[in-house]
Parts: structure tokens; sequence; C-alpha cells
């Protein structure tokens, strides 16, 4: 057979149009190597004759010369000067994007630690003034007073437990359970409510904590000393916490005072300036400053609508005749001269 | 022309110790200048890789991309996979730096990398059990036994046969999905059918080269077995 001959048995194999006998000839002629060389080189040829598609060509190299100028290997030889420069070049740029990449996932890990209580839970805040009503993924609700956060798990939240962190003030209308699968309320004041369901009232300011049982049952959870003191509520009790003494429960109390800031209403039961003083600064986030020791024990009776703290501070002024002395960020109430 | 690549090799004295192509490798050469139809262009590229690798893999990957597409094409049905498996056989040829340890020619090793990918490819795809030790890494035959060049034939033969086998329907479906990459809506609204159908030629197709294949798996991968078996003892 002469090299034509083999060539037109081999492009006719490439077509898989061969007999098993002429099969078995190729073999046997693929035994010398110099032939496999031959193969490979028809192969090429006929698949450059007959292409079963066109394959694009550009954007394939350009990436494979990206790649190879990334992955510069080691020990290449270039011998010619400019290679030489070009290899260094490409070598201290691989480097950097090492580097870059370490960075970037040092960043991120920081990043991902630093942020993770944003990860994993979901913050519900309220501005100086705002309340804002969040209904939860159990089906409960939460109604947030002015400049509170409430801070709930992102994952399991209402599938092993439903715990929630909250400051600021709160009321919560919880959805009961089937499996009585328990509610907790924690708040940075040292006291965490647990709750079997119900509604409730619940307040962690600074200078003020209480919580107020509207309806069901709950149980406080609260530290004394060194040890946990559990508390069990019923409905029309208020538990005040102080930070030095005892918590202080009072039962059939009238509950409406706790409940009123839900409709931006204020309901004053026997409050003295001082505490509404604290009032405006929790809510409002204005310093208040009362002129005389004597104006502080005064107490406010009754309830008044109020959206704004202007609104409430010219009510409350008119009811006492006070003078309001409103600055950027503090008020200064003093009696009318 | 060709004359001047031989001078080239015996009177550079300040070449690098290891050059990347060896004694042997003349006469073959020399053959196929005898044959006068098979002008070996890969000389060029040899004296390319000398003085600089980065060049010499461009030039390759110039002249093998296409017809190694096409060539995994007739194995693996899809152009995109085909694509990827030639450029994964260049990049690899490139990172273990293949090119200097290549003593036949760059084209046989190259072709023999993306045949031997394109099988592993279709074994992982279309066999039950779990590939044998091979299948996992690619495996880049240095030289492979001519009993298994033919058995890739074969192996592509075979496909074409189940495929053509299909019922029109459901082979032009396949093909539009498989080949051309559409997607199983496109395809329907094209053949004016449901999406539901399509998927049900598509998996039919696949069915029967799964049926169709498996007692391919034995011949190749044995034969490739035994080879990495015997250079790691030698």
């Amino acid at each position: 057979m002469t090299p034509a001959d083999h060539k037109a048995l081999l492009f006719a194999h490439f077509a898989n149009k061969t007999t098993p006998l002429q099969c078995r000839m190729i073999d046997e002629w693929l035994k010398d190597e110099a032939n496999q060389e031959r193969y490979y080189a028809w192969l090429v040829e006929w698949e450059n004759q007959l292409p079963i598609y066109q394959p694009e060509l550009e954007t394939p190299l350009a990436r494979f010369e990206n790649h190879m100028k990334t992955h510069s290997v080691e020990g290449v030889q270039e011998p010619a000067a400019e290679v030489t420069e070009i290899s260094i070049e490409t070598a201290s740029r691989a480097n950097f994007g090492w580097m870059a990449a370490a960075a970037v996932f040092v960043l991120l890990a920081l990043g991902g630690w630093l942020n993770r209580s944003r990860l994993f839970y979901q913050t519900y805040q309220t501005a100086y003034g705002e309340t804002r009503t969040i209904r939860l993924t159990d089906g409960s609700t939460v109604t947030l007073n002015a400049h509170s956060s409430l801070r709930v798990p992102r994952f399991g939240f209402g599938i092993r437990s439903r715990e929630v962190d909250l400051s600021g003030e709160a009321f919560f209308a919880m959805q009961h359970r089937a499996d009585d699968q328990k509610f907790i309320v924690q708040t940075p004041n040292g006291f965490n409510v647990i709750v079997h369901g119900t509604e409730f009232n619940v307040s962690a300011r600074t200078h003020r904590a209480n919580v107020m049982l509207h309806k069901g049952s709950i149980q406080m959870d609260y530290a004394l000393g060194n040890t946990r003191q559990q508390l069990m509520l019923k409905p029309g009790d208020v538990v005040t916490m102080n930070r030095h003494s005892h918590p202080q429960l009072r039962h059939h109390v009238w509950t409406q005072p706790y409940l009123a800031w839900k409709d931006h209403r204020f309901i004053f039961d026997h409050m003295t300036l001082t505490d509404f003083g604290q009032l405006v600064t929790d809510t409002y986030g204005l310093r208040v400053e009362i002129a005389s020791p004597t104006l502080a024990r005064r107490t406010l009776v009754g309830s008044l609508q109020a959206t704004s703290v202007d609104e409430l501070l010219q009510t409350v002024s008119e009811l006492f005749d006070l003078s309001v002395v409103r600055q950027a960020n503090s008020v200064i109430l003093k009696e009318k001269e | 022309m060709q004359a001047t690549f031989t001078v080239n090799k015996s009177d550079n004295d300040a070449a690098p110790p290891i050059r990347p192509y060896s004694e042997q490798e003349q006469p073959v050469a020399s053959r196929y200048r005898d044959d006068g139809h098979l002008p070996d262009n890969e000389l060029f590229i040899r004296r390319t890789f000398d003085e600089n690798p980065q060049a010499g893999c461009k030039l390759l990957f110039q002249l093998y991309y296409k017809p190694m597409c096409t060539h995994a094409v007739r194995f693996v049905y899809s152009k995109e996979i085909a694509e990827d498996l030639v450029s994964d056989v260049f990049y690899t040829f490139w990172n273990t730096q293949a090119f200097k340890s290549v003593n036949r020619s760059f084209r046989a090793y190259l072709f023999r990398s993306v045949r031997n990918s394109a099988y592993n490819y279709l074994a992982n795809e279309f066999r039950k059990s779990a590939p044998l030790d091979s299948a996992g890494h690619q495996v880049v035959a240095q030289s492979d036994g001519p009993e298994s060049i033919t058995c890739y034939n074969e192996l592509y033969g075979k496909i074409d046969e189940l495929v053509a086998s299909l019922p029109p329907q459901c082979r032009n479906a396949f093909i539009l999905h498989r080949f051309e990459g559409k997607r199983a809506k496109e395809i329907a609204s094209q053949m004016d059918v449901s999406v539901r159908t399509i998927e049900v030629h598509i998996a039919k197709a696949l069915a029967t080269l799964r049926d169709g294949l498996k007692n391919q798996w034995l011949i190749v991968p044995l034969t490739l077995w035994l080879q990495n078996w015997a250079e790691t003892l030698l």
C-alpha cells in the first residue's frame, strides 16, 4: 500500500466506514510508532477538512494566554533578556493576585466576624419619636416604642426556640404555640421574660425597666446577687425593676398607661415631672432639664395624645403653666415668671 | 526550507542542555519529509519552545484548538463540553510543563490527551458505577497501544450509531439540546411541542446512550490502566 492508500484508508476509518478486517489492518499498521505519528497528523488533517462545526478561537486563546501569564511556571527557561523581564513582571503580578485574594479573604472573614450580629440577627430599630409594629415569622406581633431595638435570629427562629433581644420598650402580642414553645424576651437590664402565650409590655430603658402583663401568663427571670430568681405574673401585674433593689411587684394595676404609647397616647397616673423628663428623653432623645427641685416633684395626672415631642411639651407646659426653652438637643422646663 | 531546522539543531552550541526534542525525533521528521505530503510544521513550534514556551503554547493552541474541539465533540456531543475539555488539556499542558517531556509530536500528545479526557468524561457521565481509579483525574497517556487508538474511533462511531438510531424527533431534540446547548424551553417552541415532551426526548436519548455504551467502558480503561501500571513499574 502506498502512503496515499493508507491515508485514504485512515480517512475512511475516521469516518467509521471501515470493516472489521480493515480495522485489523490499521491496528497492525499502527504498531509502527512512526505510523502512530502519521495517524495523528492525518487525524488533524481530516478534522480540518471536515469539521463538524467551527469553534471560535479568539476568546479561548485569549483566556489561555492570560492563564499562562498569571500562572507562570517555575523553572521555565527564558534566555532572551526581554522575555525574562516579562516573566518577572508576570510572576509578581501572579503573587500580587494571590496576595490580593488572600487579603480579600481575610477582610471578608474579619467582616463576617465583626458583622456576625448582622449576619445571624435581624435588628428592628425605631428612631426617636417613631413607633413601629413588626410581625415575626411565628405570627407574633411586636410594637416597638420610640428609640428601641429588637433583635431576632434570622435562622431557626420558631424552630427550636423563640428568643429575642429587646432594648427600649415594646408591646408583645404572642402567638401561642400548640407545643407550648416558649418565647423569651432578653433585656440588657439583667432580666428576661419567659412567655407562655400572652400580651405584655416590656420596658427596658436605661433608667426605667418594667414589665406589665396584659393577658395570659409570663414568667420573669432576673438576677438577684449571684442567683437567678423567677417570678410568675398574672394579668394586671406590673413588675418594676430597679438596678440595685428587688423587683417591685404590684397587682391589679391600671394597665392603660403602659400601653397608651402604642396609640401615641400618654397617660399620666401621678407621674412626677422628673419621670416625665425621662420619658421624653427615652422617647424623643431630648435631654430634659427641670429648673427647680420643687418643680421636679410635681406630678402629672391625665391623658393626652401627641404625635410629636413639640405637641407633647406644649400640652404639658400649658397644663403646668410652664415655659419651655427648646434648644437643639435639650429642653429646659421652668416655671413661668 | 526544512533543511535549516536540522542545521539549527547541530550548530547551536549555546543551547540549553535539555532540548525538548531528542535524537530519535529526527528520523521520524525526515520520514515525513520523504512522504512529501506531510510538512511537519511542529518543527517551527519546537524551535519556538526553546526560546519562549509561552509563545510555543500559543502556536500549538492556534494550530490544534479547533481540530481538537471538533474531534472531542464526536465523543461528548456537546460544543461546550468539548471546548472545555480542550482548554483543560492546554491548561494542564502549561501547568505541568508537559511540553518539556513530550518526546514525540505535540500533536500526538495533545490528541491523545483530549481523547482521554473525552473518554473519561463520558465514562463519568454514562457509567453507572464509580469510575476506575484513572477516571478521577486526567490521565495523559504518554503512549497508548495501537489497540486503544482504534478503540477511540470505535467509541465515537458507536455513539454516532446510537444517536442515529433515535427516532427523528427525539434525535433532533437531543442534538439541539446537547450539541447546540439550547434550553428545553427554546427547543419546545421551535419544534412546537411541550417542554415536557422535549425533556422526555432528552432523557430517552441519554438512557439510550447509557444503555448502548455500557459495554464500552471496559475496553479502553483496561488497556490504559495496564499502561499506567506498566509505567509506574518502569
